[in-house]
């Protein structure tokens, strides 16, 4: 079935000149955090299209979109970033939602997926937000969206590590997300959902990263610690199999840590297994 | 006559997270839900969870906020095929969506976005409708949306054009009594002319909900409040005009309790026990 009849110009026209209207940005005063609507800078046609009322311009009518197309995504994604609200404070947070939104508008017909682009706008683009701390919370906070409503297989039934596994290729569970970060960025957003004030200390950047996977347990998100060697263990084993990730993390290691890995690679296994990270491959 | 399908359902609410644990517990009586498609269109996890334990108990209509038909980009099939899918899920007997556009460019607005009344745009506006009646393989509603602004290049009323669209198309209404009242304010017109001309035998299900004014005067379809006075005796005609439809509560934030959520939705029972 296909839909290839084209629609009216005049229907195209008109929803391009609206549409550039009501993602005007709000000038939002970066003290106090009051907003302006920019009536200016809406496009002629539409403007030109709108009837008035007794009491109300036709860019004051326009308006209320232009503001609802607004507060509508903030907050969104107010609730999606608590972590990165709580950092940058309410008012800098909406200024950088309302850069990144103009930047890289929705393009999905789901609400939740209005940040898919933040990662790559805080990293690659230039703006008054360049900083690592925004871009690895906005990296790990986007994993907990990810990992919601991700597909959950059956998850694969494994006896203890052994030698029989060494060419097994592991299929991950789809809301499995393995995140590092330079900042206690757990504890940080456990801080703010508790309304508690946030340290400076856990501001600056740590002498050693964090490493956690976030997955789903009987429909709730759960962040995990792991170790290091852990980590990069489950990040290889997400495209070789078992024997070459393990030569590969070999290869990296000084002596010390390789008998660290030799020790506990059995014990994380399991450990990993029982929390069903490992699933049937997909059919 | 209503189409043997379009049984009246009685009374129901949206299904909203902030009332499922309530709903969970204590399994109250509801003559049916109404879940937001989009909400459960994903590949698992809770919300999926939670519609197939809400199915073993209750019936189930689906209502879509994304399905932007009067958009004038071509009909997304990624997105139908996602909606169909749903629909095999919860077997809803009607699927509605919004008479609206919300895309442009790829661009997602994610609002309920108005556009000129012409019969050119009725015109194809019905094929797409058609389209997703067909490919859905199952009855589709469309709803009238509640707006703040109106086009000078307008041919008709909006009751007009609704009518058009659904008749040409042969799909059906799914009528949202506030958004005559709040666009009816808005526009300057009576609510009752946007009714009568309404062919009843296509409304298969309504939406009551509460709104908010501006100091400006312009009113908001918030769902955030009680229904007005003024809708529910809009309510009070539609339902003796129909001789009783499925009726939805609709109730987005600034929530109350469950059970208030639900007593609010019985309001409506009284007006029906005056036919």
């Amino acid at each position: 079935m296909s839909d290839k009849h084209n629609a009216p110009e005049t229907l195209k026209a008109i929803q391009r000149s609206l549409g550039q209207s009501i993602q005007v940005p709000l000038l939002i005063e970066k003290e106090s955090g009051d907003y302006e609507v920019q009536v200016e800078k809406y496009d002629i046609l539409v403007l030109e299209e709108m009837v008035e009322t007794k009491t109300l311009s036709g860019a004051e009518r326009l308006s209320t979109y232009n503001q609802q197309y607004w507060f509508r995504f903030l907050e969104v994604m107010r609730e999606e970033y608590p972590l990165l609200d709580g950092i940058l404070g309410s008012v800098e947070f909406n200024r950088m939602v309302s850069a990144y939104l103009n930047r890289f508008p929705s393009s999905s017909p789901t609400l939740r997926y209005l940040s898919v682009d933040l990662v790559k706008f805080l990293r690659n683009e230039e703006h008054e937000w360049k900083s690592l701390l925004y871009e690895q919370c906005a990296a790990f906070e986007f994993a907990y969206i990810e990992s919601f409503d991700a597909a959950e297989f059956t998850p694969l039934e494994l006896g203890s590590l052994d030698e029989n596994m060494l060419d097994l290729n592991l299929t991950f569970q789809p809301h499995l997300k393995l995140v590092t970060a330079d900042f206690d960025l757990v504890s940080m957003r456990g801080r703010v959902k508790r309304e508690e004030p946030l340290l400076e200390t856990e501001k600056v950047q740590s002498e050693n990263p964090f490493y956690w996977a976030i997955y789903r347990r009987e429909n709730k998100l759960i962040s995990f610690a792991l170790g290091r060697l852990q980590f990069l263990l489950l990040t290889y084993l997400e495209t070789m199999p078992f024997g070459d990730a393990f030569e590969k993390l070999v290869s990296e290691l000084e002596e010390k840590e390789i008998q660290f890995l030799a020790k506990n690679v059995k014990l994380w296994f399991a450990l990993w297994a029982s929390q069903s990270w490992f699933a049937e491959p997909e059919v | 006559m209503r189409p043997a399908f379009a049984k009246d359902l009685g009374i129901g609410v949206g299904l909203r997270v902030p009332h499922l644990s309530y709903v969970f517990e204590h399994w109250p009586k509801v003559d049916f839900f109404e879940i937001i498609s989009e909400n459960f269109m994903v590949d698992g996890g809770l919300p999926l969870d939670n519609l197939r334990r809400i199915l073993e108990h209750y019936k189930v209509v689906q209502h879509g906020v994304s399905l932007s038909i009067a958009s004038a980009e071509p009909l997304d099939f990624d997105y139908l095929k996602r909606l169909k899918a749903l629909l095999a899920i919860t077997n809803a007997p009607w699927v509605s969506d919004h008479l609206c556009w919300s895309t442009e460019n790829s661009h997602n607005y994610h609002d309920l976005l108005p556009f000129p009344y012409t019969e050119e745009n009725a015109k194809y506006i019905a094929e797409k409708a058609r389209i997703v009646q067909d490919y859905l393989e199952r009855p589709f509603a469309l709803e009238n949306l509640s707006s703040y602004i109106s086009f000078k290049s307008s041919q008709m009323p909006e009751w007009e054009f609704y009518t058009s669209v659904v008749e040409q198309a042969g799909v059906y209404m799914m009528l949202d009594v506030n958004n005559v009242y709040v666009s009816s304010v808005n526009h300057s017109y009576d609510p009752m002319d946007y009714l009568k001309y309404l062919p009843m035998d296509r409304v298969i299900q309504t939406h009551v909900a509460g709104h908010t004014e501006l100091p400006n005067g312009t009113i908001l379809d918030t769902h955030d409040d009680h229904v007005k006075k003024e809708v529910w005796e809009l309510y009070r005609y539609v339902d003796q005009q129909s001789g009783g439809v499925s009726t939805i509560l609709e109730w987005d934030a600034h929530f109350l309790s469950f059970e208030d959520t639900l007593a609010e939705a019985n309001i409506a029972r009284s007006y029906r026990h005056e036919r």
